[in-house]
């Protein structure tokens, strides 16, 4: 027996706001959009997502027992239709994953001995404040976006939505190597483009 | 001993690999040696096992949180709202 659904149940941090289907797009649909956009990079795919989700959640809304937060809710659907999405022969076919992509960030770090050919900073001698702050998340944000689309469909599901690397294997059609080779390289292309986007900012700003 | 041969503990590129891996999976017994020699010895690598955790760790924890509810980020286009509005209204519940 589905239990009823609730009525107007307003959280902590959504107080004040309407809840049930008919509020959802005006309250959440902007959150949704940038949660996919984020995740999937290309708009028009993001719109298809988000409307999908909300098409979904409609049908199983009786069953949203209010445990979470609604918009919490919303996000674990959504984040569920875009694994469905990367596992599709549609994203597979799209964007097919390169072996050689991003080789050379990893290559051209190291010298023939495998030392490092730079020095890197240490980025705790950055001032307190430019700690995991706003500009910290933009800068990774912005660097996420400029990844190749294979790498940063593996970054994603492994590090933003804590997907074990055996389940990403089959979503996205790996071996478990040549995930990590490309998780090995997407972190190093992230940190460099981190240290460019962020610290760099920084000590600019502080001048 | 001929595998502590093929090992060069000096290797700073074998290194920043295996502190990727050990973000996503258990690191065999001489993967699990080689790290830690090298981790002690190697100042640069130290830096940058801790560089790599920090991203890790913004971007399972905060991200979604910061841009998703960034009022001022890219909104879905009116033609777009009006789309999903009106399939939502045609949607059996």
């Amino acid at each position: 027996m589905a239990l009823p659904a609730p009525k107007i149940k307003a959280t902590a941090t959504e107080a004040g706001k309407q809840s049930g289907p008919e509020h959802w797009l005006s309250a959440h649909g902007d959150f949704l959009f940038r949660f996919a956009l984020l995740r999937v990079k290309r708009a028009s795919l993001a719109e298809d997502l988000v409307q999908d989700t909300l098409l979904s959640a409609i049908k199983a809304w009786n069953s949203f027992k209010g445990q979470a937060s609604e918009r919490s809710w919303l996000a674990e659907i959504l984040k569920n239709k875009i694994i469905d999405y990367f596992r599709s022969a549609e994203c597979r076919s799209t964007t097919p994953s390169d072996p050689a992509q991003l080789a050379e960030v990893v290559d051209g770090k190291f010298n023939l001995m495998g030392l490092w050919n730079v020095i890197l900073p240490d980025w705790a001698s950055q001032p307190e404040r430019h700690f995991q702050n706003k500009q910290f998340f933009a800068a990774l944000s912005s660097c996420l976006s400029k990844l190749p689309e294979a790498s940063r469909r593996a970054f994603v599901l492994r590090t933003l939505d804590g997907v074990e690397s055996d389940e990403i294997c089959k979503i996205l059609g790996l071996s478990s190597s040549n995930l990590w080779v490309s998780m090995h390289r997407t972190r190093m292309a992230l940190r460099d483009c981190i240290e460019r986007n962020w610290i760099n900012a920084g000590i600019k700003s502080d001048s | 001993m001929k595998w502590l041969g093929s090992v060069n503990f000096l290797s700073c590129k074998r290194y920043s690999a295996l502190a990727s891996k050990q973000l996503d999976s258990e690191l065999g017994f001489s993967e699990r040696l080689f790290f830690r020699v090298h981790h002690a010895i190697c100042l640069v690598c130290r830096r940058f096992n801790r560089q790599i955790r920090m991203i890790d760790q913004a971007a399972h924890g905060d991200l979604t949180q910061v841009v998703a509810e960034d009022h001022t980020g890219p909104c879905l286009s009116p033609t777009c709202r009006e789309k999903i509005s009106k399939a939502l209204d045609s949607s059996p519940r």
